[in-house]
């Protein structure tokens, strides 16, 4: 049985008239990672505001482990550390001082906030930064700085928006794999990002919002199995104007969205079609210099989803 | 996993203090010195201009420039970082940080209070050294800084909550600035039925307590000490109100 659950039941936010996020029913259970994908303007960041109370929600109401969390409640702010896209309010202190200073005001003493400081320090690579004030680091450490802040005494709930904005890959390996071992069986880490492929190996529940409301709920896998029957193609055209445009025409004909890169072009498609199409194009010698077959990542199932609920939404917009 | 909870009142009072002073390091100068030019600069040209006025108008020009100095730091400067705050989103991490807001506007307003201190001790050396002015100092005099700091900076923290951006925030805190400076060096007969305006200052009540502490003028100390108090904590509350209300 998990130790934590954290339910928002029919939540929603209207600003003005339009709503952020709507009927939003979910159940989260301490052990995960959850993540929770979507277009800009999807409601994800707003999801985040309300647990955190730093919005009222229009309707409904969150509760973690039965107690219903509402704005300015401080047990709230004991229980759950956010980490916002936005600057800090740190900025004036040094990198040493802003993790440190964040552990103390966790509760922890003065001992183990600095070993638990230099600790997290050494793990993100920012000990060369640490007398460096905070508001004069680039904007990737600036991010590192505010994991370090929430690794260096996390707490029962972690809300991350957008962990890895702003972060060469080194550093988004770092943070990917800070979460990872900030995973615990008393904890439950919800965390936002539009960084689908590298949010995958750490994610145990995939949440996706579209127009505010959530239209996946599931694990990596399950969405992955939504598009089971695709593949991914990445073939390299024989150089020759006739051969690119006969293979763009048919993809054109198939109305397949395909990317293009001087001769190399990639499309997902259905299995069946992709092997139709590819022992049509095979059986040309001299056509096809390179091909690559895939299964579909996580971010290509989540592309695909997109684009249909687009192609909904657009229908059910003539609709109306 | 290590308890994660939040700190004792001492450690947060400590953290957020120490969060507010670490901005000198960046920013003394106009904290620190601009605080103290104008209202000194005020008490200089006086000296020069007018010398020969009386005692009593000297100590009006004296508190009236301590108090200068004062809203100067609290009202214009920490309306403008707070506004800053507001604007940039800082100021939902520091909702968001285990601590308590009421706690976070009294220190932003006692830390910015201090940072006019240096302007308030040169007008002090001022009295002393060109208008010849005996200045008595008390402990009570501390705790009415400290007291009047609160007070100003919650008036400060409010304009900044308000304000719709950071050049308002400023403009609001100056005209306020502007107020203080004009109406707390008038003498009380010369205001005629703008003496009412003077309640809502946050620099009333603490300047008759000053003239009393350091001058020695006849006050009645519990009246003019109960409304120091009562400003500075209605203008915390609010100001506390304000910082929690979500979006």
């Amino acid at each position: 049985m998990p130790s934590l659950v954290l339910e928002f039941e029919h939540l929603s936010k209207r600003y003005g008239g339009l709503w952020a996020n709507r009927d939003v029913d979910l159940t989260l259970e301490s052990g995960n990672i959850v993540g929770i994908l979507g277009p800009n303007g999807a409601g994800k960041t707003t999801l985040l505001r309300q647990l955190v109370g730093l919005s009222r929600s229009t309707q409904g109401h969150i509760t973690l482990n039965g107690r219903v969390i509402g704005p300015g409640h401080a047990w709230v702010k004991s229980q759950i550390a956010y980490l916002p896209q936005h600057p800090l309010a740190l900025g004036d202190l040094t990198v040493e001082e802003a993790i440190r200073a964040t552990a103390l005001l966790r509760g922890q003493s003065w001992a183990f906030a600095s070993a638990r400081t230099q600790d997290v320090m050494e793990r993100l690579d920012l000990t060369p930064l640490r007398n460096q004030l905070v508001s004069r680091l680039s904007g990737g450490e600036h991010r590192l700085v505010g994991i370090a802040t929430i690794v260096v005494a996390p707490t029962p709930v972690v809300a991350l928006d957008e962990p890895t904005n702003e972060l060469d890959p080194l550093m988004r390996h770092q943070v990917w794999n800070m979460i990872e071992r900030l995973k615990d069986p008393s904890r439950i880490i919800l965390l936002v990002s539009h960084n689908v492929l590298e949010a995958e190996k750490v994610l145990d529940r995939v949440l996706i919002m579209h127009h505010g409301r959530i239209r996946h709920d599931g694990s990596p896998n399950e969405l992955r199995r939504k598009t089971d029957d695709a593949l991914k193609i990445t073939i390299k055209v024989a150089l020759g104007h006739e051969r690119l445009s006969r293979i763009h025409n048919e993809l054109v004909q198939e109305t397949f969205q395909a990317t293009w890169q001087d001769q190399t072009v990639q499309f997902t498609c259905p299995r069946i079609l992709a092997l139709n199409l590819l022992s049509r194009w095979l059986r040309d010698p001299g056509l096809i210099e390179q091909v690559a077959i895939k299964e579909p990542s996580l971010e290509d199932a989540y592309l695909s989803l997109r684009q249909n609920w687009n192609q909904n939404h657009s229908i059910e917009e003539e609709d109306l | 996993m290590n308890s994660s909870g939040r700190a004792s009142w001492g450690t947060m009072f400590r953290v957020l203090m120490r969060m507010q002073f670490a901005r000198l390091r960046r920013n003394w100068r106009p904290y620190v010195i601009v605080s103290a030019v104008m209202p000194a600069g005020i008490v200089l040209l006086l000296y020069f201009t007018n010398h020969h006025m009386p005692r009593f108008q000297k100590e009006d020009i004296i508190t009236g420039a301590m108090l200068l100095s004062e809203s100067i730091a609290t009202i214009v400067m920490l309306s403008q970082y707070i506004a800053w705050l507001k604007e940039t989103r800082a100021l939902d991490h520091y909702r968001t940080l285990p601590v308590s807001l009421e706690m976070l506007v009294t220190v932003l307003a006692t830390a910015y209070g201090l940072f006019a201190w240096p302007g308030i001790a040169l007008i002090t050396l001022e009295s002393r050294y060109l208008e010849h002015l005996s200045v008595h100092f008390s402990l009570w005099l501390i705790a009415l800084w400290v007291l009047t700091g609160l007070g100003m900076g919650s008036v400060g923290t409010i304009i900044g909550l308000l304000a719709p951006d950071e050049g308002l925030a400023g403009l609001f805190g100056n005209l306020l600035m502007m107020a203080i400076l004009f109406l707390d060096m008038l003498p009380l007969s010369s205001l005629g039925p703008w003496t009412a305006v003077l309640w809502l200052l946050p620099s009333t009540a603490p300047l008759h307590l000053l003239k009393s502490i350091m001058f020695h003028v006849p006050i009645h100390p519990l009246l003019w000490g109960a409304g120091t108090i009562l400003y500075a904590a209605c203008g915390l509350g609010l100001s506390a109100y304000l910082v929690k209300k979500p979006a």
